[in-house]
């Protein structure tokens, strides 16, 4: 205890120290924006010190400084920097400010208390703006909005089902079973990203089969529920080495966001936009080109009757063909006073899902406000609600053929599915479930009500000249209610006879709340020699508590969906708590922006360690060297060098209940019981750590023009927390244990160009280019499968040696030398590799071209290889209908059709259901017009077009490459059964601000 | 200054606060140790009960595996490929031995005996007092389930062999030497259940289902002579005829009784959670069809026939065909059988061949009777014998997963009909790659 206390103390005592005053002399000036208009509240500060002040609403400022030719640096975010230097007789200035194209003078949070000057920086942090988020076209969600816009991530949809469902892997794998994605921080309130089940599992009987996950219903992670129009900005610290002071949350990476927010002394602005578009289906597959013949070939005479009786009906376009419409309003009010600053907004959103009875309503409500109570003390409050509703209907795996996906591939084109004209819909006769009615008739529905906020309080201790001392408190919270509602109704026909199931309703309601509280004090100290000594240090406490009740009624009461009108019920409880308390230091030193060093420690507690109270420390340290501010560049072409090296650790605790040896409740005719659970508790389970090395170099062109960046970085994690098979004649399966070391190594390259900027013309180009390789270094069990089904239908495999993400099967025979295969399996084992889910490389390419009052930007992204297991082919081949079971490009030998050469694999080897999951695709692109201020009395209207996913190209054999049976988190979030498709949008836009 | 001190107190409070994390203990469920010590007569009955639930799991892995590579039905439901691939060894493919159509029932049948040791550890440990005649009514309770869950097991790994004792989980015993060693381990846990239960208090001290009620006697005689039936099971797999007429005299075999007098595994539906028996099949929708051999090779007028159901039209799925529904339960909460007369009764036959074949001969015409097909006509010599007592075992027991065991160890493996080329019959199940010990 006492060492936590120590250290503020000491800090208190640090700041007591006085500065000497010196006679002063008063600085006035004014500052404009190119167009030559006022620009308000931006920061005058004289060099090397504490003392600065703000411009007012005519962009003027006054300002007392004490020494002769002094520095005064000028900054606005968004606007390059510019440094003047005052004496006594040369106290008027006068400057104009020039956009921050390349964003070298945009702040990025390095502490959790602080940020640093994207110039100063040693790390490869990456920002994202909102005209970046949110400026091309319009974004479902947030993480969905991320493609392509930074280095160092594998980004993947599960599925297109409206309502969200995505995969962030920041520079690879950390984990292979416990949460790999990043931490969220919106605003100072640590976010929950759980994926809610949906429990549609009694339905689809998803988990009764080779892999008895429950994670095959589609569920949606709940970042989905952040509105991508209230972002101001996006800061994403991609491992150890840049989120250690993170402690143990940040073990995946961190992403911080902040939301927009008003300006004190600023006329009320009021800005309204409208979207309106369309989603249709990126791809149709088509059916296997029936004709009389063919249906006879295939399936006999009495099929190829039927087919002449009922003729062909295309549902696929049935079910995926329409085109969709989605509208997004927003409305947002801002500005400020001079002790006072707000930004309220509202926004709507409704989207149908290109399946009928799919699709996503979002409604959400924010208040930023911000008061100066005094000249020290400043408070923040930035809330939001958020009411979602998605409709994701019915995909995926299913071990009853109840899911529409599933059931689609054993549907035959001429079966007659249409309803009569009371709406009833004929069983379809060949599998169990009519895939239009179920469409039409089901509903699985997931709703939120959402609060999160934050308070935040500052207060200027001590400000002096050359040092000042602030203290600050904030609070979050995040707080939500989950509804999933299913309803299966009885007239189904899966549910019809009276020994199914009669019809289920499933009622799940999740109560999620997360609470972050940290203290903390930043000082600030300017040495002679321009040494700026920057110390923060601060105490942080996160509670998480979920509680989840799912209950799930049988036998339902004629159209009675009320779970006590049902004849049988089963409830299902489950909760998590978890505390973590931390500590923080961090010392940042800047030589005149020459040399920035910074050094951290974090040091965590966790609930979820086996000893709650023992400490696990985390340090790290950067260095950045800028040469250009240490040695005259002038005469290179070199305007920029900034050589630069990170250092951090972090760690991960075990999941919850990995501790313990539970029993479970079980009935038996009347009679309660308890049962071992398949999981043997671990009490000596120990957090995995995480060391992270960076290495990069900032280089910039012709003035800063043209800037290049490239970093490598080397990412370990040991004591690799595994769930070890346990021999199963124990009763168990398995057992958390610390048992491997896992390395990735990556590199990010980066080049902006400004490549054309006149007065009428600006033409700015990015072009970034990344890749991870992962290796299990170290393996102290014995190599094991995890993921998808089987392991003649593709798995993954931890083992030593091995890549963390390779795709494996049963032997190819072919490919072994007669009865001797140590050629493709070395190590005996029985499995070869087929591929790896891990991208060779990822690269995107944007660009944005100003003309006059035109703007047209588009972001291309290529992502290179990576495999993905596809078995909805094979489903489809089971059926005999998939769309290209009599093309000829499979079989080597040229003998087999591709349906046939598929089927001649099952049970043998995978290799031809591993697929290159390889895309191209043209994800965002926008054309904007700005009509003149003069043309209209408004302050800006803009009018514009946009697409999303508009052109995409895979020869992946389904309808997209991205896609994941078993939801967001898992290690092997590559494998396809019958998804929901996924969609491209086309959008209008209108925006005006008043 | 007085501000800064008022201010800075308060971050030394939260640092202060900051600095201890409360041990939060599983709030979901209780765990295992705090049963194997001090466990009360009411977590004893927990533990009971709970056994009789967790046999129940995963065992329709057991018996759809042995019923479809028997080739008695098959699975054409088109639910997961390796029902009509793996286990019909198509294109020549072996079983995965870390595929779920080996392993499920493998654990499921591993995780009951852990549950009977714990429930056995629990009663050791007791704190309630309880009398030697009420602790042997656990422990024959424990050892019987036991015997039974490693010999469904035992019939699967064949030669490879099992783990007799696997009370400490870090300290598992070692794999019995080959199908015969197993089986006589197994023989010597349930002949300790029997000696324990024939010692036992009449009742057991919790609350048994009505799956074994049917059986005659007290609630530990009932299950005293469900534990003989098991042994005369496990004789005439070992082939050791006398002995088998040995148990079965203190079995619950009746040549007067009801063929579905037995033990059966009980189901309460989908409420709480309770389960629904898996190997009921809901009529026109879950496509387990009987094998055509079956329905082809049948005498006019079984009536053992009606467990499949003409479906009309016939069900193709990769390469393979069906018209009879199996309809062996007819609702979703019927027993599920464990173990009936009608298979006593046709042990007692085959015991006979070769010591008293009119015997056995007497007791085929109760099972021909029973399904109304008349009495036996064919030769009465041993192997004509056989070939009849095999004959009805395939239609008595039909889908309870003998058919493969039964020619396997009579040597006739290569009667099971193959559907298409490239198909084989498996002898056996490889041992689960999560024991990391191949077979020998």
């Amino acid at each position: 205890m006492k060492k936590c206390s120590n250290i503020l103390l000491a800090l208190l005592i640090v700041c007591l120290t006085s500065a000497i005053s010196l006679a002063q002399y008063t600085v006035t000036g004014t500052i404009t924006d190119d167009s030559g208009e006022p620009l308000i509240g931006v920061s005058v500060i004289v060099k090397g010190s504490t003392v600065g002040t703000a411009t007012d609403l005519d962009g003027s400022f006054t300002l007392d400084v004490s020494n002769e030719n002094a520095e005064i640096e000028i900054s606005y975010v968004g606007y390059r920097t510019e440094i003047v230097t005052v004496s006594s007789d040369n106290n008027v200035v006068s400057v104009v400010l020039s956009e921050d194209v390349n964003k070298l003078d945009e702040v990025v949070i390095t502490g959790l208390a602080s940020t640093v000057k994207r110039s100063n920086l040693a790390n490869a942090v990456a920002s994202i703006s909102a005209s970046e988020l949110t400026g091309v076209t319009t974004q479902n969600t947030v993480d969905g909005a991320l493609y392509g816009k930074f280095k160092g991530a594998d980004i993947r949809a599960q599925s297109g089902a409206p309502g969200g469902g995505f995969s962030i892997r920041l520079r690879g794998v950390t984990s292979v079973f416990l949460n790999q994605q990043p931490l969220y921080i919106i605003d100072g309130v640590y976010l929950d990203n759980s994926t809610l089940p949906l429990g549609t599992d009694i339905v689809t009987a998803a988990a009764g089969g080779g892999n008895t996950a429950t994670n095959q219903d589609d569920a949606s992670n709940r970042i989905a529920d952040i509105i991508p129009e209230d972002i101001e900005s996006i800061e994403i610290l991609k491992g150890a080495s840049a989120a250690a002071i993170y402690g143990v949350g940040g073990a995946g990476g961190v992403v911080i966001i902040k939301t927009k927010s008003g300006r004190f002394n600023q006329d009320t602005r009021v800005n309204f936009s409208q979207t309106v578009g369309f989603a249709s289906s990126v791809r149709l597959l088509g059916d296997r080109g029936w004709d009389a013949s063919k249906v006879e070939s295939v399936f006999g005479a009495d099929e190829a009757a039927r087919f002449s009786a009922n003729g062909l009906n295309d549902y696929e376009s049935e079910l995926y063909g329409g085109s969709r419409p989605q509208y997004t309003s927003a409305l947002s009010v801002s500005g400020g006073s001079e002790k006072t600053k707000f930004y309220l907004s509202g926004t709507w959103r409704d989207q149908e899902g290109i399946v009928t009875g799919t699709g996503y309503q979002k409604a959400s409500m924010r208040a930023n406000i911000g008061h100066k109570l005094t000249d020290d003390l400043t408070i923040d409050v930035a809330t939001s609600y958020v009411y979602g509703d998605a409709d994701r209907g019915l995909f995926n795996n299913s071990n009853a053929n109840t899911t529409v996906g599933y059931a689609m591939a054993f549907t035959r084109p001429w079966d007659n599915l249409f309803p009569d004209e009371n709406n009833n819909f004929p069983a379809n006769p060949r599998v169990g479930s009519n895939v239009l009615e179920t469409v039409n008739k089901i509903t699985n529905n997931e709703k939120i009500n959402r609060f999160f906020g934050s308070l935040t309080a500052t207060y200027d201790i001590l400000k002096k000249d050359n040092q000042s001392l602030k203290a600050g408190v904030e609070v979050g919270v995040d707080q939500y209610g989950h509804r999933a509602t299913g309803l299966f109704p009885q007239e189904l026909s899966f549910y019809r006879d009276p020994s199914s199931l009669r019809g289920v309703s499933i009622a799940g309601f999740a109560n999620v709340t997360n609470t972050n509280m940290s203290a903390f004090l930043v000082h600030n100290y300017y040495a002679p020699n321009n040494l700026n000594f920057r110390t923060q240090a601060g105490v942080i406490q996160l509670d998480a508590s979920q509680n989840r009740v799912t209950t799930i009624a049988s036998g339902l009461n004629g159209s009675q969906t009320n779970i006590d009108q049902a004849e049988n019920q089963s409830s299902d409880q489950f909760r998590t708590k978890e505390q973590i308390k931390g500590l923080f230091l961090q010392e940042e030193v800047n030589y005149d922006d020459k040399i920035i060093a910074t050094v951290g420690l974090r040091g965590d507690k966790s609930s979820n360690n086996g000893d709650p109270n023992e400490i696990f420390w985390n340090p790290k340290f950067s260095l950045a060297v800028n040469i250009h501010n240490l040695t005259d560049l002038s005469s290179t072409f070199l305007s920029q060098l900034k050589p630069r090296v990170a250092y951090g650790q972090s760690a991960r605790f075990a999941g919850f209940g990995d501790r313990f040896n539970a029993l479970d409740a079980t009935l038996i005719t009347g009679n309660a019981g308890l049962q071992t659970s398949a999981l043997r508790g671990n009490p000596d389970v120990k957090p995995e750590t995480q060391k992270e090395i960076e290495f990069g170099a900032d280089l910039g062109f012709a003035d800063n023009r043209v800037l290049f960046n490239a970093t490598y970085y080397i990412k370990t994690i040991d004591d690799l927390l595994l769930r070890a098979q346990v021999p199963s004649s124990s009763g168990f399966t398995n057992q958390v244990v610390n048992a491997g070391e896992l390395e990735n190594k990556g590199v990010e390259l980066g080049l902006e160009a400004e490549a054309v900027k006149t007065e009428d013309l600006s033409w700015a180009i990015g072009l970034n280019w990344w890749k991870n390789n992962s290796k299990v270094k170290r393996l102290d069990i014995p190599g094991f499968n995890t993921g998808g089904f089987a392991a003649f239908l593709g798995q993954g495999r931890i083992q030593e040696g091995e890549s963390a993400t390779q795709l494996i099967g049963t032997i190819d025979p072919s490919q072994c030398n007669g009865d001797d295969c140590s050629n493709v399996d070395p190590e005996g084992d029985g499995f070869m590799k087929f591929g790896d889910m891990e991208a060779d490389f990822n690269m995107s390419w944007t660009n944005s071209i100003t003309y006059k009052n035109f703007e047209l930007n588009w972001l291309f992204h290529w992502k290179q290889g990576g495999d993905g297991i596809n078995l909805s082919t094979l489903l489809y081949d089971l059926g005999q209908v998939t769309w290209d079971y009599d093309d000829m490009t499979l079989d080597p030998s040229g003998t087999l059709s591709n349906g046939d050469y598929r089927l001649a694999a099952l049970g043998v080897h995978p290799g031809v259901y591993i697929e290159d999951a390889s895309y191209m695709r043209l994800r965002e692109i926008g054309l904007f017009y700005t009509v003149p201020a003069s043309v209209l009395n408004v302050n800006n209207l803009r009018v514009g077009v946009s697409g999303r996913n508009l052109w995409n190209s895979f020869d992946y054999n389904s309808y997209d490459p991205e896609v994941s049976n078993f939801g967001n988190n898992v290690l092997i979030n590559s494998v396809e059964v019958t998804p929901y498709p996924s969609s491209k949008q086309f959008n209008f836009h209108l925006s005006v601000t008043f | 200054m007085k501000k800064l001190y008022k201010l800075s107190i308060l971050i030394l409070i939260l640092g202060f606060v900051s600095c201890d994390v409360e041990e939060i203990l599983n709030p979901n469920s209780p765990t295992v140790e705090s049963f194997e010590q001090g466990a009360t007569l009411a977590d004893l009955k927990l533990l009971a009960q709970g056994l009789e639930a967790t046999i129940r799991e995963d065992m329709q892995f057991h018996f759809w595996t042995l019923n479809i590579i028997g080739r008695e039905y098959l699975d054409l439901r088109g639910t997961d490929p390796r029902y009509t691939s793996e286990l019909l060894g198509q294109n020549g493919g072996d079983l995965d031995n870390n595929g779920f159509l080996t392993t499920r029932t493998y654990f499921g049948r591993y995780r009951s005996v852990r549950n009977a040791n714990l429930l056995k550890t629990a009663v050791q440990n007791t704190v309630a007092t309880l009398s030697q005649a009420e602790a042997n009514s656990f422990f024959g309770f424990a050892n019987t389930i036991i015997g039974y869950e490693l010999l469904l097991e035992a019939s699967r790994q064949y030669e490879c062999g099992l783990r007799l004792d696997v009370d400490e989980v870090d300290n598992l015993g070692p794999f019995a030497n080959g199908y015969q060693e197993t089986l006589s381990g197994i023989k010597a846990i349930l002949d300790e259940g029997y000696g324990q239960l024939t010692s036992a208090s009449d009742d057991f001290l919790f609350n048994i289902s009505g799956g074994f009620s049917s059986i005659p006697g007290t609630e530990t005689e009932a299950f005293a002579r469900f534990n003989r039936a098991l042994a005369a099971r496990l004789e005439l797999y070992r082939g050791n005829k006398s002995a088998a007429l040995t148990e079965l005299g203190n079995s619950f075999l009746d040549l007067n009784g009801s063929m579905d007098m037995g033990a059966y595994y009980s189901y309460g539906g989908a409420t709480g959670a309770d389960m629904t028996n898996p190997l009921f099949y809901v009529p026109g929708v879950d496509n387990y069809l009987a094998h055509e051999t079956w329905v082809n090779d049948a005498i006019a007028g079984d009536a053992r026939l009606s467990k499949a159901t003409d479906l009309g039209t016939a069900v193709e799925l990769d390469g393979l065909k069906g018209t009879h529904q199996v309809t062996l339960y007819a609702s979703n909460t019927a027993p599920a059988i464990i173990i009936r007369n009608e298979e006593l009764i046709l042990i007692h036959a085959e015991a006979n061949v070769g010591s008293n074949n009119n015997e056995a001969v007497n007791a085929i015409n109760v099972v021909r009777n029973a399904a109304g097909i008349g009495d036996y006509t064919g030769g009465t010599d041993d192997a004509s014998l056989m070939d009849e007592i095999l004959y009805q075992r395939r239609y008595s027991l039909f889908g309870e997963g003998h058919r493969w065991i039964d020619l396997r160890r009579t040597n006739r493996l290569s009667e099971i009909p193959l559907d298409r080329a490239g198909d084989k019959v498996h002898t056996s199940f490889p041992r689960p790659a999560s024991e990391n010990q191949n077979c020998p």
